[in-house]
Order: structure tokens, then sequence, then C-alpha cells
């Protein structure tokens, strides 16, 4: 088989993998952790429920297909002709699991034996498609049921209102697992379309690290991999506005104490600028607003946010970018708007240099801590992927950054009159019984 | 292209975690755990009382107040900048309930010193920064501060009324609440609204001593190395209090009720939630859990293959045991037309294992499952304490080349006998309303 490999190295943690771009198209990323029981495996496609235009080389239409597509198509791929892959499994003792975002799928196994025939396994499952009218039909109840128990989750609802809010037309407003409705849509045909069109193995990668032996992992992949021709494939996304949707959306569930998401919509990046982007975004938020700012402090001794409040990692993605943030308040209207106070003072004065630093040393501790660990190293690897950069090209990334920039950031891209903001209250109060 | 349908083997030996147990005090040891592929130190402070209404709620704010403050570090705001200087240092608190026993737990992780860009002694700095933690907490004249205490104190409340927000973890409690009524395991980790509004910096003062004075205590630490000198430096901490630890239970299993409690709370929901409690001790050690795997905690137990992938009747079903209470739990989440037909449905599964009517395919891929967890004891910081916590907490105190032996020794008839000693004690049930049309 032919192979390009490459072993790539962070100078700043000291970790090593290899990369080989596979014969078949696949980028396949390998960290040995000596000393390690356990192996992790992740086979992952750039498709998530964001990707419902393409096309592919010589087609002349755009298709367009149902919301919750990529995530029905990830449950009915673990069942093949013969048997279900879970069945299989169960023949190595491997756990194994699968999930869908707005722009991936990944299936993945975890094992401490049986290696070998687990990634055999994952590498034969995903590449054996087997939809047909009668399982398509079984799935549309229980994925019905998923999407009814996500429904009465408050943080989850509350998080799609926000994008719902912020985004007219891009898909990322549309729930992952899709509707009742759409997914009632879907029929085997559909699914092979699908799947024909991102499960190419150009599409693709596979990320494995842990108690693994980089030659054992290549000629598995050489015995199974189906070499494939990279179909150029092209996707349009609808044309989204700058400005957000609603400034203000409300909704009510049975919760405890309302629980809001606050969003600013950013202009969208790819590739290392949005890495970059990404820190930069991330780490001015962390030091106006961790737990280590005045704000945290000032804002939990009023009783406005608790320990649930928490600046998350920027939500990006192709098309889309926004900062958010979110917890309980009693005033969720009162903590945006001492948010949005303390972003336009900082922007005018700028904020704590030393803070600034602090949070970078934050940055390079969590990418140690994470260095340990079989899983989060196999996620790291084909994370990166996703966003089309290197491995360990982050850790390089903080490492650069300086407080000028992250203050012309804000300054620049921040926009405070640019944001959404999203509350779940309980119907008539405190919904807690006890 | 797949493996044959026979089973693969699994290695059969599974060497122990390389511990070093010190004791440093009357009921306090410290457990020293090497392991040279780690990047970081982690220790974690575990302290055992009886559970139960009295100090439930008095723990959970107690935990709380010891990982946000210290006279050091008088504030959020200053503990936190203190933690970022040291690479983003974790300093957790948790109270939780093991049995009839509450475990309070404190605990710091730490970057290991070579990765220290100055050449910190971070290990040391995060040891003298829980010690201040837990002995030079922000108190004065034997009371917890005023501002820390009505912090903490309103971030419990919220958690408790926060509780609603996870529908599937509120019905496990709300079963829970039920099922083991009158023991000191039904009552809930953080206690009520009500119990948290008579808490005073005083009386959560008086509880903190109490818990210094008769907890029994283990604190682990994890790292690439031994590191003898925390255990030095612990025991000196702990000559200074005048030690009396309680006696505790560590196995308390539940009698099942004569006739089985049905529990239905209306909710405006979308999705119903079923919670099916059942108990019963099983004659062979751990082949309760290999029952389980089989029965329902894993994506190919006959819950998970039946009730979600035959039946389709829901997006969950799945159980989970109570080792020490001797209980297991079914949960799901289905329509509320098919709540009777979901748990008819589980009741088969049960029944068909109790009658043996499952292959020897099925029993050895449960327990390949159970080997492959067990194998990979050790991977993280965490699973090396929850291992050896595991350990000490067992009536024969079973180590994982032990209990690795019990797993290949368990028989079809083991895994039956099992089955046979469940007995349903208590079935909830989250009723969606039935106005509420689905409304997608």
């Amino acid at each position: 088989m032919n192979r390009i490999t490459e072993t790539i190295r962070s100078d700043v943690t000291g970790e090593s993998c290899l990369h080989v771009k596979h014969e078949s198209g696949l980028d396949i990323y390998i960290m040995e952790m000596p000393g390690y029981h356990t192996c992790h495996a992740l086979f992952g496609t750039r498709y998530g429920s964001i990707n419902t235009q393409f096309r592919l080389n010589g087609e002349a239409d755009y298709a367009e297909v149902p919301n919750g597509i990529a995530h029905f198509l990830e449950h009915k791929l673990f069942e093949n002709e013969d048997c279900d892959a879970f069945a299989q499994y169960a023949k190595t003792g491997a756990d194994a699991n699968a999930y869908t975002s707005f722009d991936r799928t990944c299936y993945l196994f975890s094992c401490s034996d049986n290696f070998a025939q687990s990634l055999e396994i994952l590498l034969s499952f995903v590449q054996a498609p087997y939809f047909t009218k009668e399982n398509v039909d079984k799935e549309q109840g229980i994925i019905g049921q998923e999407i009814q128990m996500y429904d009465d989750e408050p943080s989850w609802r509350v998080f799609f209102n926000l994008l719902r809010a912020m985004y007219h037309a891009h898909p990322v407003r549309i729930d992952i697992a899709g509707t009742k409705e759409s997914i009632a849509q879907i029929d085997a045909d559909l699914l092979y379309r699908c799947y024909h069109t991102f499960y190419n193995l150009h599409n693709m990668a596979l990320s494995v690290a842990g108690n693994v032996n980089a030659d054992e992992v290549l000629e598995i992949c050489d015995r199974l991999l189906k070499p494939c021709e990279n179909q150029g494939l092209e996707q349009v996304f609808p044309d989204e506005p700058y400005a957000v949707k609603d400034k203000l959306v409300e909704d009510t569930l049975p919760t405890g104490a309302p629980i809001f998401n606050l969003g600013f919509k950013l202009r969208p990046r790819s590739g290392l600028e949005l890495v970059k982007a990404e820190y930069l975004a991330s780490m001015t938020m962390q030091t106006l607003f961790d737990t280590s700012s005045a704000f945290y402090q000032e804002m939990t001794e009023k009783g406005l946010i608790n320990s649930e409040f928490s600046v998350d990692a920027p939500f990006t993605g192709e098309g889309y970018f926004a900062i958010t943030c979110g917890g309980e308040s009693r005033d969720p209207q009162a903590v945006r708007d001492r948010i949005i106070a303390v972003i336009e003072d900082a922007k005018k004065n700028g904020f704590d240099r030393e803070a600034f630093e602090l949070i970078r040393r934050v940055g390079y501790g969590g990418m140690l801590r994470g260095c340990e660990n079989v899983e989060v190293n196999a996620t790291r690897m084909i994370s990166a992927f996703i966003s089309g950069i290197q491995p360990f090209a982050s850790a390089d990334i903080l490492a650069s950054i300086t407080y000028e920039e992250a203050l012309q950031f804000l300054r620049e891209e921040l926009d405070t009159d640019n944001a959404s903001l999203s509350i779940i209250r309980s119907e008539g109060g405190s919904a807690c019984q006890q | 292209m797949y493996p044959p349908p026979a089973y693969f083997t699994t290695r059969k030996e599974r060497t122990s975690l390389n511990e070093m147990e010190l004791n440093i005090g009357k009921g306090v040891d410290f457990i020293s755990i090497a392991e040279p592929k780690f990047k970081t130190n982690t220790i974690e402070m575990i302290f055992m009382m009886p559970a139960g209404k009295a100090h439930n709620s008095a723990y959970s704010l107690l935990q709380a107040l010891l990982s946000s403050t210290s006279k050091a570090y008088p504030s959020i705001n200053a503990m936190s900048r203190k933690l970022s200087s040291m690479y983003g240092a974790s300093l957790k608190g948790g109270s939780g309930k093991h049995g009839d026993m509450m475990q309070i737990t404190l605990s710091t992780c730490v970057i290991d010193n070579r990765y220290a860009l100055n050449q910190e002694d971070l290990l040391a700095e995060a040891t003298e920064l829980l010690l201040g933690c837990l002995f030079a907490p922000n108190t004065e004249n034997d009371a917890f501060s005023e501002t820390d205490f009505r912090i903490e104190k309103q971030d419990l409340l919220d958690a408790i009324e926060a509780e609603i927000n996870d529908k599937r973890s509120y019905a496990l409690t709300r079963a829970t609440a039920t099922a083991f009524d009158g023991e000191p395991y039904a009552y809930p980790t953080d206690g009520t609204k009500e119990d948290v509004e008579q808490l005073t910096p005083q009386s959560v003062y008086a509880v903190y001593r109490q818990l210094l004075e008769q907890a029994v205590v283990r604190i682990y630490h994890v790292g690439p190395a031994h590191a003898p000198q925390i255990g030095e430096r612990l025991r000196e901490a702990f000559a200074g209090i005048a030690r009396n630890p309680v006696p505790l239970t560590f196995r308390s299993p539940s009698p099942c009720k004569d006739e089985i409690q049905h529990i239905t709370e209306e909710m405006p929901v979308s999705q119903s939630k079923l919670v099916m409690v059942l108990k019963g001790d099983a004659p062979k050690k751990y082949a309760m859990n290999l029952m389980n795997v089989m029965f329902g905690s894993s994506p190919f137990s006959m819950l998970f293959m039946n009730v979600r992938e035959k039946l389709s009747l829901c997006y969950y079903c799945s159980s989970r045991m109570a080792a020490v209470k001797k209980s297991l739990f079914v949960s799901s989440g289905v329509e509320l037309e098919n709540a009777q037909k979901t748990c008819d449905a589980i009741l088969e599964q049960l029944e068909a294992i109790r009658k043996g009517e499952f292959t020897d395919d099925m029993l050895e891929d449960a327990r390949r499952s159970l080997l492959n967890g067990l194998h990979g004891a050790g991977d993280t910081p965490m699973s090396c304490i929850v291992w050896s916590h595991h350990k000490y907490c067992d009536e024969q105190h079973d180590d994982i080349p032990a209990i690795n032996e019990a797993y290949q020794k368990l028989t079809r008839q083991d895994v039956i006998d099992a089955a046979n000693a469940l007995r349903v004690d208590t079935i909830y049930l989250m009723q969606q309303e039935v106005t509420n049309e689905q409304n997608h």
C-alpha cells in the first residue's frame, strides 16, 4: 500500500503522533501511549446536521435533504445486513458508541483487550451500509423518543432557542436530530445518497490513541479500507445576514431558577484563522468573566449568578461563529447588561494584562492535563482534522497570541449590539416540589 | 470481513495498582499510587460519615465552602487567581451517598513539577493549598465568613431547585425516596430547601469540626511517582486534631416491600419517565454485576436489544446497580401510552434470565464487557482512586486481580440465581400531561 507518513510533534507539550495519508484517501492519526492499558479509536466524517445542501462532481443541482438525516444515518449504520455492530463488539468486550454534532459524525470504541478485532469491526461496519424500508421505519420511533427527551431538557432547549434567535437561515439553527416531521421524510434511498456523498474516505479520518501499535493499525487499515475516488464534494449554505434575528427569546419548561444563554454573533472564519480567532475570543472572555474576574465576584455577591455560570468554548464551524455564555439567574437581563458593560469598558480602557497571562497559563495546563488521557488525545486528533489543521497546532497558537491582538479582536470583532438572549423559566415560577 | 461469530479470548490476568498505604492518624490513611505515565498529581481527601436528614445539607454546603475560599485566599476571586497561577490547577469539593454513608471529598489536581515553566514546586503548592482549605478555612469566631456562607447557601438552594432540570435524574431521585423510605439512603444528597434554610455559619462550622474529628478519612495521591512527603505533611496537620472516628456501615442491604409501591406524578413534559427499583442479594459475589450487564447496562443487553431495538418503545432503557443497597434501578423515557407495555417488556426480560433463557454467548459477552472495564483500571488518576477506594470499602478488600478471578469463575447458574433474587419494590412514573400534544 502507498502511504505518506509523517511524525508530528508538539514543542509545547512534548507529545507526538503519526499522521498517515492512506492510499484509500483516509487520514489516519495514531498516538502510541506506553504504560496505558486502554485504547480509544474514532472513525469520523466531516458530516453533521448542518450539511444539508450538497452536490458532487458533474452534478448540476444541489441536493437538499431533510433535517436530522446525518444523525439518523449514524443510528442506522450500526445495523448491517447480517447483524448489529453492537453484537459484534460484544464479542471483543469493547465499549462502543457514536455521536453526531453540527459538523461531524464519529463512531468510536474504547477497549483494554482485543483492540485489533475491535478496530476491524469499526472499519468494517462503517464501510458497509445496509438500509431498508423496514429498518428505517423502525428507527423513527426510537429517534422520535430521543427528540422528545432532549425537548424536556432546559439546557438543550435554551441553547437551541438561542441559535434560532441568532441565525436566520443557517442550518445550525435546526436541532441535530431534526424533528418528528423532518425525520418522517427520510427513506433508505436518501440515506444511501448521503452515505455515498459524505462517507467517502477522502472526507474522513481515523484516530487511535493508547495501548496501540502503529504497524498493527496500518496493517488492518491496508486490509479493510476500500479505496475510493475523491468526488469533489461541494456544499452551499444559505445566505446568513450579519445581524442576529431576535435579541430576546423566552420559553417555559419545568426548571429551578431561570436558565439563560447569551450569544454574540461574529463573522465566520475557517482553518487556522478560525483556530486563532477561537483562542482570541476564548482567552478574552475568560479574562473578563471567569471565576477569577471582578465580574464573577460582584455578580455572585449580588446573587445574580451562581456557580452554574460559565463562558463556553466559542461555537464555530462552516458559516457560523458565536461567543456564548450562560447559567442560572433570577434576572438574566441584568446579567446580560452587566456583561455588555464590562465588554464595552474593556474595549475602551483595555483589560487586566496579568489576568490575561494567567488565562494563557490555564490553557497550557489544560493541554498538558489532556495529554495523559487516552480518550482526550484521540478526540483532539480527530477534532484537528475536522477543523482542517494539524494536531497540536492549537498549542502553538495559544503560546503566540498577544494581549494586543486580543484587545484588537475585542474592539473590532465583538459587537455587543449583535447579541441574543435566550431564557427558560418555569411556568408560574419554580417547579421544584420537595 | 467480520470477525467470526465465536467470541475472542480475553487475557486472564491483570496486575494491581502500584499502591503504598500509610496510617497517619487515628482513622486517617494516606494512599500513594504511582504511575509514571501520568503528567499530573492528584490529591483527593475522602471523609466518610453516616448519611441522613440531620447533616446532608450541611455536608453539601461545607464542601462548597471548603473548596471555594480559605484564610489565605479569602474570596472566590483570590482562590481562582491562585489556581490560575498554578496552570489551572483544579480545586473541587463534593458530597455523595455511598449506601447509608456520606462521602465528602476535597481534591486538587495540578500538572507535574517537570512541566512548570519557572521550576515551581507545584506539588508542594497544591498540598499546602488543600491543607489550607481544610485546616484554615475562611472562618472567624467559630463561624464561616458571612459573605461566603450567603453565596454558597444560595448556590445550594439553586442546585436543589434545579434538580427538576434533569428529568431522568429527578425521576430516579423520586423513586429512591419511596423505595428506600425510612433508610438514610432515601434522603437527598443535598437535603431539602427547608434543611438548608435552617443552616447558619455557626452550625456549618460545628459540622466542620465534627467532620475533622469524627470522619473516617482516606487521602489518595496519584502521580508519576510516590510522594511520601505529602503523607508526612498530612500527619503533622492531623496531629493537632483530637480524633474520635465514628463506626461506619459499608454495606446496607435494603429490605424489599411486601407489596409493590406505585408512584405517579404529572409534569408538563413531552416524554414520560419510568423508573423501576428492584431489590435482592445474589448468593454469589459479583453475580449481580454480570447479570446487570446482560440484563440492561450494555448496548447488547436484553433491555437494549428488545425493549429499544425490537419494540422501538424508547431511546433509552437501561439498568444500573446500587451495589451496597443490593438494589437495581431500571429507567426509561417513553410515551405515556407505552408505559405499561414497557414495564411488562422489562419484566419479561428479567423473567427470561430467571428461566435461563439466554445463550452461553450472551453470558460470555457480558463477562467480556466486565473484564474490559476492569482491565482498563488505572488509566486515569480518577480511575486509580475509584478502584483503590472500592477495595477499601469492600468487605473482603478485593483487589483488581481478585475481582478478575471472581469474574472468570461466575457461572450461568450464578446469573440465574442473581435474577431470581430480585423482586420489584417500587415503580415510579413521571407522567407527561395528557393535554400536552407533541409539539414538533
